[in-house]
């Protein structure tokens, strides 16, 4: 694979980025920080959610996914919509016709993630079933949301569901079934960084069972231009399957369940914030998305609108006559997979990104002087230093990260405050 | 200088402001994650920190929560101004509780909070004067078998 850091997706293009604080103020791990005029990512604190990328106007944040070529190294090329694929508006080209045109573009097989969906829920089911004390259990279907535990609610991470993902509980099904075929190929098509890296740096599991990941706009394009048409097996997911591209897919089903849904990267941080402070009622399962609607919300998906997105999803969901795939008997198979099939095979470790130093007095020691500092300061959060806000600037300047002189404010003495000072100096 | 402070922090605690309940519990535990304090003390010292937050709020008209942060431990001292606690060991009892109907009808005042501050602190100490004020002072240690 690429020689690139494959702790996150996103990355900058300083040619295009100005230096504006946009991404700056809604990163919610504040991750970022402009230098010289060009923001720049902490590797460790970045979780992929795309929050900057959405608020980019100078299109500088991007994902990295791979290059579709890749897959002329493999003999065998089986290619993993997601659910949200669904909600994509194709203007007039017929659902048929996608299916061929990507065929087309050199894959043998498509799978609706939706199939390993239905999996993912008929197993989650039964573990709830089965294991009456962890509660809540957290799905792991959003990337960015374990992402999150990881860096900033690491005691959480004992509630994330050793379920595999649906398209990791897919992408090793598919294998198990085609076990026979030499050098095959599975691929994920992404509706956003954070699945893309859930490919690249795995969480949970030891090796990801898919061999590269595309970027959907990228495939919308080529679907749209290329007129070509070939043919191809295809998989279909049921109505419960294409229902978790949207929120409240998986609360539908596991409606005998008490069930928490959340979407927007801001909640679900407000959510479980509450959540570790234990001030949430008893439940069972926390069904929660880094994107507004949940999938169809994700930035890499080709939409213009995330509404019309779901409802685009709802309306194909309504064209299919089963609940269940009707090609892959979802409800039989399920208890007969393997266990590689359907647990992770390793532990989430946590990576906190939260303390001040790893030494207790290293760390308070920092915060005194953070404390200091922060009295100095306008206390308006313009973002002109570089940092998210006052206070982070503060405590970036009392790690030695970030000169007082940065501060614009402090030189110029133009603050509300200092105004006032003057004002009643003069007086 | 007390051996081994690392940090001392106030808070000022408004009785009956529920808007702004849980803030200063909440700040609490920012800043025991910022120093890296291991999480099990963190969720100890939160939820005694959010229970004593409550009282204030509930049945004082005003306090002030310090923070002081050691190397072996984490302590939290609560004062009041308010009714306090005639009968101590009374209020201690799980399920005694003096709360108002207002508030019990917001869902507050179930008669859990001193014994959940017990169960979550290593040391307890409530010192309480009818008419004047109440003090409750706690402590979670910080072990190393927690590092």
């Amino acid at each position: 694979m690429n020689n690139i850091s494959n702790l996150h997706s996103i990355k900058i293009k300083s040619e295009n980025c100005v230096g504006c604080t946009n991404c700056l103020r809604v990163c919610p791990t504040e991750a970022i920080r402009i230098k010289n005029g060009t923001a720049i990512i902490k590797d460790l604190k970045c979780i992929d959610c795309g929050e900057c990328i959405k608020h980019c106007p100078h299109l500088a944040s991007w994902a990295q996914s791979d290059d579709l070529r890749i897959i002329s190294n493999y003999d065998y090329r089986i290619l993993i919509l997601p659910s949200s694929f669904n909600g994509i508006d194709f203007l007039d080209i017929e659902p048929e016709t996608i299916f061929k045109r990507i065929f087309a573009l050199g894959f043998n097989e498509i799978w609706e993630e939706g199939i390993g969906a239905e999996l993912y829920l008929l197993q989650t089911e039964k573990w709830l079933e089965m294991n009456a004390k962890k509660r809540p259990l957290i799905s792991t279907s959003c990337p960015s949301v374990i992402r999150l535990l990881q860096v900033s609610f690491p005691t959480l991470i004992p509630n994330i569901s050793p379920i595999n993902a649906p398209k990791d509980l897919l992408a090793f099904f598919i294998r198990e079934q085609r076990r026979d075929i030499k050098n095959l190929g599975v691929f994920y098509l992404a509706p956003c960084p954070a699945r893309v890296t859930s490919v690249r740096n795995t969480q949970g599991l030891k090796k990801s069972p898919i061999d590269g990941v595309f970027d959907s706009k990228d495939l919308y394009r080529r679907i749209i231009k290329n007129n070509i048409i070939s043919e191809g097996k295809i998989f279909k997911a049921g109505r419960i399957g294409l229902s978790t591209g949207t929120i409240g897919g998986e609360g539908a089903f596991l409606k005998e369940k008490r069930v928490i849904k959340i979407d927007g990267i801001r909640e679900v941080k407000n959510f479980i914030e509450k959540l570790e402070e234990e001030k949430v009622p008893p439940f069972d399962f926390l069904e929660a998305w880094a994107c507004p609607t949940g999938c169809t919300g994700g930035i890499l998906l080709p939409v213009n609108n995330i509404s019309i997105a779901s409802y685009e999803l709802e309306m194909s969901e309504k064209q299919r006559t089963n609940d269940f795939s009707s090609d892959i008997d979802t409800p039989k198979l399920y208890e007969s997979l393997s266990k590689k099939t359907v647990f992770l095979d390793s532990k989430i470790k946590p990576r906190p990104q939260y303390f001040l130093a790893e030494d207790v007095t290293t760390a308070a020691k920092i915060m005194e002087k953070t404390k200091l500092i922060y009295s100095r300061l306008p206390k308006i959060d313009c973002g002109s230093c570089g940092a998210p806000s006052c206070y982070a600037f503060a405590e970036d300047v009392a790690k030695k990260e970030a000169k007082l002189i940065e501060c614009i404010f402090l030189g110029k003495k133009s603050t509300k405050k200092n105004k006032q000072e003057k004002k009643s100096a003069m007086e | 200088m007390e051996e081994n402070l690392l940090l001392v922090e106030k808070f000022k605690i408004q009785g009956r402001d529920f808007d702004r309940a849980g803030e200063a519990s909440s700040q609490i535990k920012t800043i025991l994650k910022k120093l890296n304090i291991p999480p099990s003390v963190i969720r100890k010292a939160t939820i005694a920190a959010y229970e004593t937050e409550m009282n204030i709020i509930i049945y004082a008209y005003h306090g002030v929560m310090t923070l002081k942060v050691y190397k072996n431990k984490v302590k939290v001292i609560a004062e009041d101004k308010g009714p306090g606690i005639p009968d101590i060991n009374l209020a201690m009892q799980e399920g005694y509780s003096t709360a108002p109907p207002e508030i019990l009808e917001m869902g507050f005042g179930a008669g859990m909070g001193l014994a959940n501050i017990k169960k979550n602190s290593d040391i307890l100490e409530i010192k309480s004067n009818v008419n004047k004020g109440t003090t409750v002072t706690f402590e979670v240690s910080i072990n190393e078998q927690h590092k």
